[in-house]
């Protein structure tokens, strides 16, 4: 507690600096970090274990020609949300596995598997977890083929 | 070898986001493992509201969770105020304020009362529910409504309070604010909830950090998180009032957090009643451009979180909901193994995911003939069963 946003927001620009290929600030509060996917695991040790953020949740999305996830992470201490951006062409649909150093993130990457069919590659336990059972395989319901179709 | 018992909970659970389905696997009366799967009621709220307008989707995120209606639209509409740049205006952030510490005081004394049912305490489940009352009162004389308040828009608030609501409010909680003082002097002094409630369940501190807990479940397990404090929005910066935590991170310390934090809600009505500011109630949000929002907000359970992408036009292009017992629901596998299944009937109401609605569904088979052990009322006997015991031998 007590902590300044600015330098917060400085250390963080620093950890990722590395490895992230795109830094913008809409709002004083929030940071969007784009990264490759072959880094995303270990920028998202870096923002979860380095610089101490609690994992919020997830956001999988079909964004046309590529799926798009979007790891939010919240620095409470001063009210910043982080949110690292990775994206994968629809025809190689996977992406590594940050359950493996975030463990809150696995129920959110089953989800997202199931409903956007995005993969991740080294998951510890990659079963459904939204569709019912019978639902049918390959059929993503927030592809945007099922989204303006329905 | 022991014998190894699988006994399943589930899977139907019509309150929340997330239907939820248990496979404890017990070796006598021990917790040894278990696993868990959602989404028996997966409505798709996610895809309905991308078919809606900006403005439609408050009302259809309310209905994600009946409890925490006024915490799933204040999240959505913060977003999209994040995203258009859009100044609500003062006496609306109160007015906000207000309806969702309203929804804090009645969904913590629900969760009370259920809680004392499931120990044997039915006086509490009585008293909790009776005193939960007057707060829907309050609630369906600012809003119209128990449930579903439909009272967060887009740049403000649908309905604004008369004088004459104002005092009503303030009546109904100086008629709360004396039993609950007498429930929590009960709960802090009574010697059979201590042998029942303390270090029962306990999710600990790492635990908690790894899981992502939130609410109640992260603050009595040390963690002093709390979205009204930490990213400010509504009035809670202009008003005084505490982030309770606890220590111990076992049942007890989620009841003696849940308690305190309706004190503090009624400290923060009042409050935000006296010194509630004139003037408009909306500011009015025309378009809402390219972009991207992160809206959250303190649900009674914990950090509610809307995330939402425009392409500038009449609705979401993506619109991302995560209600805080997504997070706390698979601590259970922290703080479920170990225990009694006595003490589990507990430990897993302990994070309030609106645990009643399972009651007809569970049913315990043995893992090898099928045949059927025990019922949910059979699992609330038992644990009511226990605390009858200790009653004897105190």
């Amino acid at each position: 507690m007590g902590e300044d946003l600015e330098a917060v927001v400085q250390q963080l620009k620093e950890l990722v600096a590395d490895l992230s290929v795109d830094w913008t600030r809409p709002h004083p509060n929030r940071v969007y970090i784009s990264v490759e996917k072959q880094n995303v695991r270990e920028l998202g040790r870096i923002i979860f274990e380095d610089f101490g953020a609690r994992f919020a949740t997830a956001t999988g999305s079909d964004v046309g020609e590529e799926l798009e996830v979007i790891y939010h992470f919240a620095y409470d201490a001063v009210g910043l949300v982080a949110n690292m951006r990775v994206r994968t062409p629809k025809g190689d649909p996977v992406v590594p596995s940050v359950t493996p150093v975030v463990p809150a993130a696995e129920w959110i990457e089953r989800e997202m598997n199931d409903l956007v069919g995005i993969v991740f590659e080294g998951h510890p336990d990659p079963r459904r977890l939204i569709l019912a059972d019978n639902w049918p395989e390959g059929v993503y319901p927030l592809r945007r083929e099922h989204r303006d179709g329905a | 070898m022991a014998h190894r018992t699988l006994i399943p909970i589930g899977p139907y659970h019509p309150l929340q986001e997330e239907a939820e389905f248990f496979q404890l696997y017990v070796e006598g009366e021990t917790v040894v493992d278990m696993d868990m799967r959602t989404s028996y009621n997966h409505r798709g709220i996610e895809g309905i509201s991308m078919k809606r307008t900006w403005d439609q989707v408050p009302y259809v995120v309310e209905r994600v969770c009946g409890i925490c209606s006024a915490s799933h639209p204040l999240a959505y509409v913060q977003a999209v105020e994040e995203l258009a740049g859009a100044e609500v205006p003062e006496r609306a952030l109160y007015l906000r304020t207000i309806i969702n510490e309203l929804e804090r005081i009645h969904s913590h004394l629900l969760w009370f009362g259920l809680a004392g049912h499931f120990i044997g305490f039915n006086t509490v489940f009585m008293w909790a529910w009776r005193y939960r009352e007057p707060c829907l009162d309050a609630l369906e004389i600012v809003t119209g409504s128990r449930v579903n308040y439909a009272n967060h828009t887009i740049g403000g608030s649908r309905k604004d309070l008369t004088p004459e609501m104002v005092k009503a409010i303030r009546r109904n909680m100086d008629e709360i604010d004396g039993p609950l003082d007498m429930f929590i002097t009960t709960c802090l002094e009574d010697p059979v909830l201590a042998v029942r409630l303390k270090n029962v369940g306990v999710l600990t501190e790492e635990a908690a950090r790894r899981f992502g807990a939130l609410g109640p479940t992260a603050r009595a397990s040390n963690i002093p998180i709390d979205v009204r404090r930490d990213d400010p929005y509504a009035a809670y910066d202009r008003l005084d009032w505490d982030v309770i935590t606890c220590a111990n991170g076992d049942v007890f310390d989620k009841v003696v957090v849940r308690l305190l934090e309706v004190k503090e809600a009624i400290k923060i009505i009042r409050q935000a009643l006296d010194d509630l500011p004139e003037g408009p109630i909306q500011t009015p949000v025309k378009e809402v451009p390219p972009g991207e929002g992160v809206g959250h907000v303190e649900a009674p359970r914990g950090e509610t979180f809307h995330f939402v992408k425009s392409n500038g036009g009449p609705r979401p292009e993506r619109h991302k909901i995560r209600a805080p017992s997504f997070n706390n629901v698979p601590t259970f596998k922290a703080s479920c193994i170990g225990q009694p299944i006595a003490d589990v009937t507990i430990t897993l109401a302990a994070v309030d995911p609106c645990y009643s609605c399972t009651e007809r569904m569970l049913v315990a088979r043995d893992a090898s003939t099928g045949k059927e052990l025990m019922t949910l009322s059979d699992l609330v006997r038992l644990s009511q069963q226990k605390t009858e015991e200790i009653r004897k031998n105190i």
